[in-house]
């Protein structure tokens, strides 16, 4: 096979297994990040806390891998907007994954505000990778106004629960020409697997690895997944249906 | 993105190559899979899938009645002008053609719409030659008010317009536009269209994505078979519809596929389609776009039509005359745009519908009563 | 004395300090944040020249783990 690069932005990239870095410990951080082979994570952004002492994630971090700060914390577009532009001055590069929640029950993205958001990013010259819900003509028109990619969700998020919306984002991956990378909700390899097989393009995992046991095994689990899920798509796979059936000959007239 | 760059993507060499293809076992192997790719939709349209037709047939039946159901869609072509500036070689109305001039007066519209929906017939499809000075945009906006109280679906098949043009035909009540690139061959699009507006290849490629912007119903696109090899043709022809369903999704995508014949006249055909190809083309068609309508139109012969009504097919013309007019006043007969193979009468084809275990509709959505079409949730 | 709210928090500083002043007296390495200065993103070039008022708004961000 040759090289099977995914580009999003101005990066080609081969790991198509992004890493979120929540609740991963940070002496582990580099040893997951590295058995999971990913090269974009994601980071989030906070108040500086002056009554705890913190180290600096970025030290943590390989050099070389993607920085890709969300805007974790944006309730509208308006916030998000502003988050980005705060990241992108700390230096971390031009991606940005969009995440506007209003909802704060269950946590579902705000497709419309993160539609805002994403086209003014573009316009600002981020490389905007929009989290969504599954919504076809939501993701039809962040791919219009410029979205890098598009994200959605497999499952709320948090929930380990796998492709619950697998339909939605089946329909997604079949309308989009821009990446397509299944965010949220992924809880085991076998999750993994089965968006690659799908021909999503990427998926991006946070909670699944850093509440493993260990920590590091599950990332080089989760590595192996999305790989042999990612050939399985490009070797095509043979359909499950033999729908041949003995009925009479609609091509007979042609002899 | 045009659809003209989303073309350049593809390697020509590569393509054509890959049309080449005889491995059966592979063409076997796409039958199962639940979607086609435009690499599968090339190989189905290789002599490889020669030996599957009729594994083919089975699952492009079985998709069409998922999609559609049992339904068959009708509608009749009414010529509204055959005024033309275009010389183009296959059609009996080009410029260059001494043939009798006619175009409908607004009063004669009326009339012959009212003898269409007499019949029963919903869903019309109007005709012009192209002439700035004739069958112009206000004129077609006319003719369309005038008809739109009589039927439910009102199509163009025209001239190329652009986006504003196109919005004012949607504005007076078209619902449809079908637009044939005649062949997607940039070489010999040139040698067929010798004058005239049409002779710009690119203008005419856009014009089904300007219809889409302008925000028309239905776009039924197609080659017109005939006029250039047509395993290529059909690739462009079913890659142009799956690019317009991905670009506009709000829009439906159908497609057809007018076989040209050649003519008393000395126009030859230049590349011909057999039936058993026609029905290749048809197949694969059904397979890649399991969602998109597709066109049988009357330049078929009835045993013909009837064959293929179940391999795909969800709309079929039905008593045309293609002259200009001709449904309530005979005298009008000029020269016919091409022979019309199938000229059985609408109860025919509505007998010939039923018995194969099929429904003829007679319109599938009430226009301008701010109602859902059939279908919604 | 200029009051100034770092994070929220009202603090009182010295009059003429400046952002790296005050981001070493808080312990903090100006390459690992970012700061907004009365909604402003303050380019870290900047940090040594920019003076705190009376009555500024501060916002000393940093990034941490996040999905």
């Amino acid at each position: 096979m040759s090289k099977d690069l995914l580009t999003i932005g101005n990066s080609s990239i081969s790991s198509r297994l992004f890493l979120g870095t929540g609740k991963i410990p940070l002496p582990k951080m580099k040893q997951v990040i590295e058995a999971a082979g990913t090269q974009v994570v994601t980071v989030a952004l906070r108040r500086v806390d002056f009554d705890q002492r913190e180290e600096n994630i970025l030290d943590f971090i390989p050099d070389g891998t993607i920085i890709m700060p969300n805007t974790s914390g944006a309730r509208t577009a308006a916030e998000a907007i502003r988050l980005a532009h705060i990241a992108r001055a700390g230096g971390c590069g031009d991606w940005v994954k969009i995440e506007v929640i209003s909802d704060q029950k269950y946590l579902l993205p705000d497709n419309y505000e993160t539609l805002k958001a994403t086209e003014k990013l573009v316009k600002d010259g981020f490389t905007v990778l929009p989290y969504m819900s599954p919504d076809l003509m939501v993701a039809k028109s962040l791919e219009a106004v410029g979205a890098a990619a598009v994200m959605p969700l497999g499952a709320p998020i948090g929930t380990n629960r796998g492709l619950k919306l697998k339909e939605l984002i089946n329909i997604i991956i079949e309308e989009c020409y821009v990446p397509v990378i299944v965010d949220a909700g992924i809880g085991r390899p076998s999750h993994a697997a089965e968006a690659m097989e799908m021909g999503a393009s990427a998926v991006l995992l946070n909670t699944a690895i850093a509440t493993a046991d260990d920590a590091v095994a599950m990332a080089r689990a989760f590595r192996l997944a999305v790989e042999s899920g990612r050939i399985a798509y490009l070797a095509g796979m043979g359909g499950e249906t033999s729908y041949a059936r003995a009925s009479s000959p609609l091509t007979g007239f042609l002899d | 993105m045009s659809f003209a760059q989303y073309m350049e993507r593809y390697d020509r060499q590569e393509l054509w190559q890959g049309l080449e293809s005889t491995d059966s076992s592979k063409a076997r192997m796409l039958l199962a899979k639940e979607s086609i790719s435009p690499a599968d939709f090339l190989l189905l349209l290789s002599p490889a899938a020669e030996t599957v037709l009729e594994p083919m047939a089975q699952k492009a039946r079985l998709l069409t009645i998922k999609h559609f159901g049992l339904n068959i869609l009708l509608y009749t072509p009414l010529y509204l002008s055959n005024y033309c500036v275009n010389h183009c070689l296959y059609c009996q109305f080009h410029a260059g053609k001494k043939i009798v001039r006619e175009q409908l007066s607004l009063a004669e519209v009326e009339a012959e719409g009212k003898s269409i929906a007499a019949t029963g017939i919903r869903h019309l499809l109007l005709l012009t030659g192209e002439s700035c000075a004739h069958a112009t945009a206000a004129y077609l906006s006319d003719c369309l008010r005038i008809l739109r109280p009589n039927f439910a679906s009102l199509g163009l098949e025209i001239y190329t317009l652009s986006v504003e043009e196109y919005a004012q035909m949607v504005q007076s009540g078209a619902e449809s536009l079908t637009l044939y690139q005649e062949t997607y061959q940039q070489e010999s699009y040139a040698k067929l269209h010798l004058s005239g507006p049409k002779r710009d290849y690119f203008n005419r490629l856009d014009a089904a994505e300007r219809a889409c912007q302008a925000g028309m119903r239905r776009i039924n696109i197609g080659a017109l078979f005939g006029l250039a090899p047509w395993r290529q043709e059909a690739f462009w022809a079913g890659l142009h519809a799956y690019y317009l369903q991905k670009q506009y999704p709000a829009t439906e995508i159908a497609i057809s596929l007018p076989r040209v014949h050649s003519s008393h006249e000395g126009f030859i055909v230049p590349c011909p389609v057999s039936d058993k190809e026609l029905v290749q083309i048809l197949l694969a068609f059904r397979l890649f776009l399991p969602q998109a309508g597709i066109t049988i139109s009357t330049r078929e012969r009835a045993q013909l039509r009837d064959h293929l009504l179940p391999l795909g097919v969800t709309t079929m013309s039905v008593g045309s005359k293609t002259t200009v007019g001709g449904y309530f006043a005979a005298e009008k007969k000029g020269s016919q745009q091409f022979p019309v193979a199938d000229e059985r009468l609408i109860g025919e084809i509505k007998e010939m519908i039923r018995r194969q275990g099929y429904q003829p509709v007679m319109k599938d959505w009430p226009h301008g009563a701010n109602v859902l079409p059939a279908g919604g949730a | 004395m200029v009051c100034v709210k770092v994070n929220g928090r009202q603090e009182t500083l010295p009059e003429n300090y400046t952002i790296t002043q005050l981001l070493s007296q808080k312990e903090l390495d100006a390459s690992y944040v970012v700061v907004q200065l009365n909604f402003e993103i303050i380019e870290r070039s900047l940090l040594s020249e920019t003076i705190l008022n009376e009555g500024d708004q501060l916002e000393i961000l940093k990034f941490l783990g996040g999905g």
